[in-house]
């Protein structure tokens, strides 16, 4: 600004001091006797051509290229404003390209760019024992011993559990708080200080040590109104008393994209493992690992000292478990991630298609626009021819398009800036919850700038194909003809048809990827679940084991309160779940069927089985289906002979085809205070029901009744003949009715739980629809736009042809198929296109192959069907030409 | 006006710069005034276009050799009048110099004869 004004002002003193030279000549001439005019002429005469002594002048201040692009700036502006509705459509086209990538780059920016908010988070890891024979991640406690005290690798290394929840009481009404357990390394690996009290004790970690409690900076203001004083306080979790020794940062994030209220110490065993009467039945607890790298040390040597040191674990640990373990252990199975690509693991794959997917809009985007362009440079041509004429060098040429196209792209980047920030409001809203770190994704300086660069050189990739045409514009042919079939026009229609090619073989990409997409998502809602999930209300209720020790306390609790629920009126059926469908808060056990050969342990696949433990409502409130024999009932108390039902998955996995298993007896553990082992009878049959959602396998599952084996914490199911929603409150009365304490927590339909399932799924296919939908829209104007400028130029061509006899069909045809042609190459290219890049989406899909062939038909037909309908219209026009008036066009 | 052109002479790259030194020597002046000058002290033989004094003056302005004010006239018009600066004393001293060793170079290769006699 200050520049432009400093300028000013020497363009003022310039014009003065000639002003005055002029005078002082004339005042001269004057003086020797010329009549007035005679001198002003005279002077003017000598003194030359003022502009151009003015502009030489200029030259020498060294600003000439500010100038310049001003007075291009002012050029272009003013041809944009001549063809306004050119300018509102490219601004327009380039504002969605550069809107779409905006916004998933400051998504992709937050959760994949960014470093983790931790100090020096390069270092951190993420570290476990890949498991092959049951194909997953396990880490148990003698493993984690063995890693902490033999590693040279880490500075540092802490285990965190699962997320755990607590309930609150003593503070306000009763509530239920997020959590983990955490060793008392955690806050020092990640290089977390509490910003206020101390971090966790070592003492507090081991299996006796004090209970002490870290308060997450928004519990402790909403909760505990950011009292200063509450360090030292002992507050009640699951009715055990708490003292408060920090709080966390505000700004702390807890891994794995779960919330953490409150953190407590892990107190862990060195081992994990109990055998009594040489019978294992393992309960072993995962253990997440997070570490910090010492300097110098690589993920690949702590990995390879990790693999030496679970030899060790397994080679001090008694002979019948080493076998397992062995496998758990192996060499070679231990797994070292940096902790950043760990968190973003499972949505990266994603988040990467999508990136990709904006940036093949924008380059639609930009072919469209170039397109427009060209088409605007042909008719500019004897404009450029002129300028040439005069002298305008080709750079000062290029110079001005190129002005003209990054003044539009910048506009579009602005209108883009404004359509992103409403994307990325929209993306806060409807991206799935598993999205670490998505919170911070906003219009930040990074992403400024790189919206800014992302305009500059779109409007540098749009303008350079009128440069480049301009290039070839002969001058004298341009001027001497009046007809438009100059030399450049051969090379603009090159260039479009490339450029409508290209641009149907993006979207065909696009399109393939969106076609997998929505189909994977229809697959995965086209499975059954199980049950059905319409009208089903759920909420959970945990009983806290100090009141409620015996298994006689719960059962009676459970018992009651689905009595009370099955009265409301509205409820059709009541029941209770340990587990439920879609949820992953199962428990294993290993079973042992009587009359089987007895499992060996050391063998991979041990056999093991999901345990629930159910009320008789829960069959009639989920609708699960049964198969064979009897569900659980009322019959099957506390002092009955133990019952069971079993799933067809487990009739498949444990028992031979022309077994009955109704009658069979088997051995498993049914959880905590069960007092070990149990021999069940299985007295019925259920359908499968997806334990851990959609995607997932079945498990094998054995399901004891409740009013037997019941569980402190219990999933309410309530089947309801009116809407689920209404009934919440009611069930929180009665809830609060038998024990004021007890909270009501994770209250949610079954179709919200399902909905809930697939929302990344949903997710994803959606977004790739909404931008390849776009695409396509894109490319159907481009192919429209080519096509009326082909038939522009050839209308005294058909004008010929219809005055010779053709008739108006084959008029149509032929344009039809010269558009045709140009569609199938670029479907040609897009299809070979897209087999190479589907396959990078593979993690994405679900039930569908990369390739999957009805997809790319489908496509293909639908690009097809587009370029069809975008050519019609030209091509008609093209048919109605009057050849009287065709000939007489120029 | 053929015959004015006929006698100008062009001026060869860094003279004018020479020559608007110089003319500052003798005192400040505008732009007008060094054009005239020039002319009257080449007895009318150096016509400077403005097409040439004006770069030049802007020139030399930026290269700090010379200095400009603004200044009321007699008839109560701002005036821009340069002024040699200390550097442009300097440079126009470098300048004569090189000049005169280019006049005599060339003065000897035009006659030869003279310079071998004299």
């Amino acid at each position: 600004m200050k520049l432009w004004w400093l300028w000013r002002k020497r363009e003022r003193e310039l014009e003065k001091e000639i002003q005055h030279h002029l005078r002082m000549a004339e005042t001269e001439r004057a003086e020797r006797g010329a009549s007035a005019r005679d001198a002003q002429a005279g002077a003017r005469r000598e003194f030359g051509n003022v502009g151009l002594v003015k502009e030489v002048t200029r030259d020498t201040w060294g600003w000439r290229w500010l100038e310049d692009l001003y007075e291009d700036t002012r050029y272009g502006l003013r041809n944009l404003r001549k063809s306004l509705g050119f300018t509102v459509v490219t601004v327009l086209t380039l504002a969605l390209g550069i809107g779409a990538n905006t916004a998933i780059f400051s998504v992709v920016d937050a959760v994949l760019f960014r470093a983790l908010p931790y100090r020096d988070a390069a270092r951190l890891v993420w570290a476990t024992n890949f498991v092959s024979s049951q194909g997953q991640n396990f880490v148990f406690t003698d493993v984690y011993t063995g890693w902490r005290t033999q590693n040279q690798a880490f500075e540092n290394i802490a285990a965190y559990s699962d997320p755990a929840e607590f309930t609150l009481t003593g503070a306000g009404t009763p509530e239920r708080l997020r959590g983990a357990n955490v060793t008392a390394s955690f806050l020092d690996v990640l290089g977390v200080t509490p910003q206020a009290g101390r971090d966790f004790l070592p003492e507090e970690d081991q299996p006796a040590g004090a209970k002490a409690v870290m308060l997450s900076d928004g519990v402790w203001r909403s909760n505990f109104g950011a009292d200063p004083k509450v360090i030292g306080r002992v507050i009640a979790l699951d009715d055990a008393p708490f003292t408060v020794v920090g709080v966390l940062p505000r700004d702390f994030e807890f891994l794995d994209n779960s919330p953490a209220d409150v953190l407590v110490p892990f107190q862990l065993a060195a081992s994990s493992f109990e055998v009594s009467n040489g019978k294992m039945m393992g309960r072993v607890m995962p253990l997440n690992i997070v570490a910090r790298l010492r300097k110098g040390a690589t993920i690949a040597s702590a990995k390879s000292e990790l693999n030496t040191i679970d030899k060790r674990v397994a080679e001090g640990l008694p002979a019948n478990l080493r076998r397992l373990l062995g496998d758990m252990t192996g060499q070679g199975h231990a797994q070292v991630f940096l902790l950043h690509d760990h968190e973003v693991s499972n949505v990266r794959p994603a988040l990467l298609v999508l990136l990709g997917a904006v940036g093949f809009v924008l380059l639609i985007a930009c072919a469209n626009v170039a397109n427009l362009q060209l088409a605007r440079a042909a008719a500019r041509e004897k404009e450029v021819a002129v300028r040439r004429a005069l002298g305008a060098g080709r750079w000062r040429l290029a110079r001005l398009f190129l002005t003209e196209s990054t003044t539009m792209a910048l506009s579009g980047g602005l209108a883009g800036l404004l359509l992103a920030s409403w994307t990325i409001r929209l993306i806060h809203r409807f991206a799935p919850a598993n999205i670490p770190h998505l919170q911070s994704a906003w219009l930040d300086v990074r992403v400024l700038v790189f919206t800014l660069v992302v305009s500059l050189a779109t409007g540098i990739l749009f303008g350079l194909a009128p440069v480049l045409t301009a290039f070839r514009v002969s001058l004298s042919n341009t001027l001497k003809e009046s007809s438009p079939q100059s030399g450049a026009a051969a090379g603009t229609r090159r260039a479009q048809r490339a450029l409508m090619v290209t641009e149907i073989a993006l979207s065909f990409v696009l399109l393939s990827g969106a076609g997998l997409l929505v189909k994977s998502f229809h697959q995965l809602t086209a499975i059954e679940p199980g049950f059905d999930p319409h009208g089903v209300l759920t909420a959970r209720v945990a009983l806290p084991l100090d009141q409620y020790q015996s298994l006689d306390s719960q059962r009676a609790f459970f018992q009651q309160l689905v009595e009370r629920l099955q009265t409301l009126p509205g409820v059709a059926s009541a029941g209770a779940t340990a587990s439920i469908p879609l949820r992953e808060n199962l428990m294993l056990s290993t079973i042992q069927i009587v009359g089987h050969p007895p499992a060996d342990f050391g063998v991979p696949n041990v056999p093991t089985a999901s345990i629930n433990s159910v009320t008789p409502g829960y069959i009639a409130a989920l609708r699960v289906r049964l198969v064979e024999g009897r569900f659980l009932d009322e019959r099957d108390g506390a002092n009955a002979p133990s019952s069971v039902v079993v799933n067809q998955a487990f009739v498949q996995r444990y028992f031979e085809k022309k077994e009955d298993p109704i009658g069979k007896r088997l051995i498993a553990n049914l959880g905590p205070k069960t007092g070990g082992p149990q021999t069940l009878t299985i007295v019925g049959v259920i359908g499968n029901t997806k334990q851990r959602g959609l995607a997932s396998d079945i498990m094998p599952e054995v399901t004891a009744s409740a009013l037997e084996w019941p569980r402190s914490w219990m999933t309410l199911v309530l089947r309801t003949s009116i809407d689920p929603v209404s009934l919440v409150s009611a069930v929180r009365k009665q809830v609060s009715d038998l024990d004021r304490n007890l909270p009501v927590f994770g209250v949610q339909t079954m179709d919200d739980m399902l909905s809930a399932d697939v929302a990344s799924a949903r997710f994803n296919a959606g977004a790739l629809a909404g931008f390849a939908g776009f695409a396509v829209l894109l490319a159907a104007v481009g192919i429209y736009g080519v096509m009326v400028y082909a038939v522009s130029q050839r209308t005294r061509e058909m004008g010929v042809r219809l005055a010779l006899g053709a008739k108006r069909g084959d008029i149509l045809g032929m344009i039809l198929n010269q558009g045709l042609r140009l569609a199938l190459i670029g479907v040609g290219l897009g299809l070979a296109a897209s087999f190479g890049l589907t396959r990078l989406m593979s993690k994405l899909l679900f039930g569908v192959k990369p390739s999957d062939p009805e997809t790319f038909v489908l496509v293909t037909a639908a690009l097809v069907a587009v370029a069809v309908v975008a050519c019609m219209v030209p091509a008609r026009r093209a048919m109605r030409v009057d050849p009287v008036i065709a000939l007489r066009y120029e | 006006m053929g015959e004015q052109y006929k006698n100008r002479i062009e001026l060869l790259q860094g003279t004018l710069d020479l020559l608007i030194l110089q003319t500052l020597m003798w005192g400040p002046q505008h732009g007008y005034g060094v054009s005239q000058a020039i002319r009257a002290n080449s007895g009318d033989l150096l016509q400077v276009d403005a097409g040439s004094l004006y770069p030049a003056l802007h020139r030399l302005e930026k290269q700090k050799w010379i200095g400009a004010d603004w200044k009321i006239s007699e008839n109560k018009q701002e005036v821009k009048v340069y002024r040699l600066t200390a550097a442009g004393r300097k440079q126009l001293m470098k300048e004569r110099s090189r000049w005169e060793q280019i006049s005599d170079a060339i003065g000897g290769v035009l006659n030869p004869a003279k310079k071998e006699g004299a």
